[in-house]
């Protein structure tokens, strides 16, 4: 029988009796709005929950019918992020992040004081990380107000007037600024701040030349991605650019999820132009007419200063149709996640852009070739896109310049965290070493502290000990040497933190994080913290070790996507660089 | 066709068939799990991994389309060992009750565990999902079992189009279900049962069977559904004179319905062993008096006769010959003094195209009228 593809059938929606129970006005209000679009269901949900509190059968059922989804689709959508609930919820939620850093803060204590002090109206629930690892413990209040908890004092959290995570606008020293360059000068909600200090000259450097040749500057300039596994921009570009189906697409992956990064909150909360631009060059470049912005829902605070800053650029002719007086239009639309980082993952983030749950797709075919809506699609990380005005402004050449040494090029935004004396968030050319990054940027080892281990590139990245100060890191030192960039997360740590306890933390993420859909992830993550949850009370089995190896090398090999095979990374490196901590 | 070589067999396969199809086809089996050949490849069980000259890392054969001249292997010590490490992974969260299990025999799940020698698993074993769901007369849902490969879910939208079932949750709590836990005859499932013939394991079965054996103490008989001009083949589980379950026929490329099934096909055949079945024709035992077949006088009772005509003791069985003779005999007689438009004729979507046509002929060309229709317009 010939294969037949779910989308070409009339879908039979939910019809039973339950239709006849009209949701209330608000609620019918938001299903009018997005009557017919199967694409909005994760928007949907989140207004209708906004609107009730929490998902209602009935409404779930009148929003599935409406937007011509099966129920159960819609359903299986409401339960897979964790920002969506479907029970009935307190009026006001407080999510405590137990990422990394905040666990190295004592997240978990906090979270335990919160739940003593906070009476009836207050639901108090773990998050995985929230992106706020520089204001560890962190926690997100009703999820808008970001916040740190002060653990002499929990119920500050209720009160906390709305703080802005720190934005970095002041350089410390030994800092070479191109994507941070002049936030200092720059208010994100006033564009003309931003175009005082060259916002939009690259987009009409770029408008000046033809799109081949925009796409040649950037393939010149080694520009490569910055989420982490650092493919060449230019050449994804290029592979968009010359595909035969002329609706294409950008997509802004602003998920940012992975624990210990936080550099898009940043690059978006300091200069959100600087991305609005970067997506319009690559607009222009491929061939592009929409971009979408996919933006992790804990980031509801960035999400609202992206919007501002779109209309601000509509208004001001920077974006929308015909800008600056050209043939060329570009629409930019934000949409928001609801809590889950499978969605970093590229084709999963295009499965839940298109109202689904966020399950990674089959590839091939990649979205450069069939991505959003099927159409060929670039999707690429904030930092990325950031990077782009740049180089239209100043050249590939000087863009090359910026970083020495064999393909390396342009500057990369760095998390620092852990037992150093400066922690935060710093922009330096590739090819740091731990040393350098330790001791020229983070102002050294804490007092009493001495560097024992390092989580590089971010909870799928390596775990390394003092052999691997003086190495030089950049996308190639993960092959080559072992120690991977990633992201740009480094966890600096001292002897007070043991690595099975550190790769315990990190499984635990993975384990709550995993999508289910294959069984190496859904079912190996959940052993494989069992384990190291074992070791971690002191019982260790002759075997483990060796299960472990096992494990990764199931993870690695056998996993769907790049979540179940990046898991591998910190426990490889954390077996072989420190093999006496998981034996005994 | 595209040049191959699967374990330094040399095959031609079809441009654009998955490695994994073609293999099978070629009578190379490479474990599966949640592969199924008229459903959108999935690629989630990982069970199909194998090794191609020239890619670095073992690929899923199911979501890698052939090319000319790939080299393949398929039973390398790495993809053996990974395939035997994920059902190590599977059994830590599967019941090992085999002995008592309705599905033992014909269960993928054991097939492979026996196949990779494992008996137990290595890790300690914590059922995932402990949901067992018998909330209509035709199957039920038992999720410990459930491995989660999704065919269910994928052959309820791709092929049946009804979407009642859906993955929610996440992660290892993932769980198939309807939207919101609602029953089955709330969602929009038209029990076509097709889920329950697709699962690899015990987790769907119907009413029917449970408690009643395994597959290999069953016959497995083939025939044409009665139900409907369509003809699909269908293929009883039979026990002794008992029929047991109904499922599609499997790799039978004469079906017209390839293996999929609708709920009167598989669910719809216990009147076969009903009492008031009809066998053979019946005579009202008023006429066959008249008639003379039968010596014994009766006539019909003054009180409600609908309400008792199908009681058998009103009735003689009387052979074919006759019964259609005195049809024949009277449909003759009233066409003759009322005119052919007296008669109407009434067909039965059961019967196939060619039968409705013919008898439509007979009507108009025979009978002489435009009197005629047919059930499934209804």
């Amino acid at each position: 029988m010939a294969k037949r593809a779910g989308k070409s059938r009339q879908k039979r929606t939910y019809q039973g009796s339950i239709l006849n129970e009209l949701p209330p006005p608000a609620v019918a209000a938001v299903i009018e709005k997005y009557r017919g679009d199967a694409e909005a269901v994760i928007p949907a949900l989140a207004e209708i929950q906004q609107a009730e509190g929490h998902l209602e059968k009935k409404s779930v059922a009148h929003a599935a019918h409406a937007m011509h989804v099966h129920f159960a689709q819609v359903y299986g959508t409401a339960t897979f992020y964790t920002m969506l609930h479907t029970d009935p919820a307190t009026e006001n939620i407080i999510r405590v992040c137990d990422g990394p850093a905040c666990w190295l803060r004592r997240a978990g204590e906090a979270m335990t004081a919160l739940k003593t002090v906070l009476g009836a109206g207050w639901t108090v629930e773990r998050s995985s990380c929230l992106g706020l690892c520089d204001h560890a413990p962190a926690a997100l209040v009703n999820d808008h107000r970001q916040i740190t908890l002060d653990p002499a004092d929990p119920k500050a959290a209720v009160k906390t007037s709305p703080t802005h995570p720190h934005t970095y606008t002041h350089p410390r020293p030994n800092e070479t600024r191109v994507l941070l360059a002049n936030t200092d000068k720059i208010n994100p909600r006033n564009i003309e701040t931003a175009l005082a200090h060259g916002a939009y000259q690259g987009l009409t450097a770029a408008l000046e030349r033809s799109p081949q040749a925009v796409v040649a500057e950037v393939t010149a300039s080694n520009l490569r991605g910055r989420g982490g596994a650092g493919f060449p921009t230019g050449m994804k570009w290029k592979f968009v650019a010359e595909a035969a189906d002329e609706t294409r697409y950008i997509v802004c992956n602003a998920d940012e999820s992975e624990p210990l990064v936080f550099k898009d909150r940043v690059l978006m909360d300091s200069n959100p132009h600087l991305l609005l631009e970067g997506m319009a060059i690559a607009g222009y470049a491929i061939g592009a007419r929409e971009g979408y912005i996919y933006i992790r829902g804990e980031y509801a605070a960035q999400a609202d200063v992206l919007e501002l800053a779109i209309r601000q650029a509509m208004e001001r002719g920077k974006l929308g149709d015909n800008i600056a007086g050209s043939e060329f239009s570009f629409h930019i639309h934000v949409h928001r996640g609801a809590g889950a980082y499978i969605c970093g993952e590229e084709t999963a983030l295009l499965e839940s852009l298109e109202g689904r749950r966020g399950e990674p797709r089959m590839r091939p075919p990649y979205p450069t070739v069939s991505g959003f809506r099927g159409k060929p699609t670039v999707v690429n990380n904030v930092e990325t896109f950031a990077n782009v005005p740049a180089i239209l402004r100043h050249g590939a050449q000087w863009y090359n310049e910026l970083s020495p040494g064999d393909g390396r090029a342009g500057t990369k935004l760095y998390t620092l965290l852990g037992h150093v004396n400066h922690p935060g968030l710093f922009e330096a050319p590739f090819g740091l070493t731990l040393r350098q990054i330790i001791d020229d940027f983070g102002d050294g080892m804490k007092a009493g502290s001495t560097f024992n281990m390092a989580l590089t590139g971010g909870a799928a990245g390596t775990i390394v000990n003092r052999d691997f100060l003086d190495v030089p890191i950049d996308y190639a030192s993960a092959r080559a040497h072992g120690i991977s960039l990633g992201a740009g997360a480094f966890l600096i740590a001292d002897e007070s933190v043991s690595p099975v306890d550190l790769l315990g933390e990190l499984l635990h993420f993975f384990e709550s994080e995993s999508c289910g859909k294959c069984t190496p992830c859904r079912i190996g993550t959940r052993r494989t913290r069992q384990l190291l949850d074992g070791m971690r009370a002191g019982n260790f089995g002759a075997a483990d070790a060796d299960t472990l190896a096992q494990m990764a090398d199931t993870l690695k090999y056998a996993s769907f996507c790049g979540l179940g095979q990046s898991v591998a990374i910190p426990m490889q490196s954390a077996l072989a660089n420190f093999p006496q901590a998981f034996r005994k | 066709m595209v040049k191959i070589t699967i374990d330094n067999q040399q095959i031609e396969a079809r441009a654009g068939q998955s490695l994994l199809d073609a293999a099978l086809e070629h009578g190379i089996d490479i474990p599966h799990l949640c592969h199924h050949k008229d459903l959108i490849p999935s690629g989630s069980c990982r069970m199909c991994v194998v090794e191609i000259d020239g890619m670095p890392n073992p690929v899923h054969s199911c979501g890698t389309t052939v090319q000319d001249g790939m080299v393949v292997h398929t039973k390398t010590d790495h993809v053996e060992n990974l395939r035997r490490h994920v059902m190590d992974l599977f059994i830590s969260d599967h019941p090992l009750d085999c002995v008592v299990c309705d599905k033992n025999g014909s269960c993928d799940l054991q097939k492979y565990a026996y196949q990779y020698n494992i008996s137990e698993s290595s890790f300690p074993v914590e059922l995932s999902r402990a949901k067992y769901i018998d909330d209509n007369p035709f199957y039920v849902r038992d999720y410990q079992y459930c491995i989660m490969c999704g065919k269910c879910v994928r052959v309820c939208d791709e092929v049946v189009g009804a979407g009642a079932i859906h993955f929610s949750e996440r992660g290892f709590e993932t769980v198939i279900s309807t939207a919101f836990d609602v029953p089955l005859a709330e969602s929009s499932c038209v029990f076509c049962g097709n889920c329950v013939q697709i699962c690899p394991t015990n987790a769907l079965q119907p009413v029917s069977r449970l408690g009643k054996g395994r597959d290999f103490e069953f016959e497995h008989k083939k025939t044409i559904c009665g139900y409907c001009g369509v003809g699909c083949t269908v293929e009883f589980a039979t026990k002794g004179d008992k029929i047991i379950y109904a499922h599609g026929a499997q790799n039978d490329p004469t079906t017209v319905n390839g293996e999929f099934l609708c709920v009167k096909g598989r669910f719809g055949w216990d009147f076969v062993d009903k009492p008031g079945r009809l066998t053979e024709p019946l005579m009202r035992k008023d006429l066959a008096y008249e008639l003379g077949i039968t010596a014994e006088p009766w006539q019909l009772p003054a009180e409600s006769v609908l309400e008792k005509e199908t009681d058998p003791n009103w009735f003689v069985p009387v052979s074919w010959d006759t019964a259609i003779d005195v049809t024949a005999t009277k449909l003759a007689e009233v066409i003759q003094k009322y005119g052919g438009d007296a008669v109407h004729g009434q067909t039965s979507a059961r019967c196939t195209n060619e039968e409705n046509y013919l008898f439509q002929k007979f009507m108009r060309a025979g009978v002489g009228t435009n009197n005629v229709d047919h059930c499934a317009r209804l």
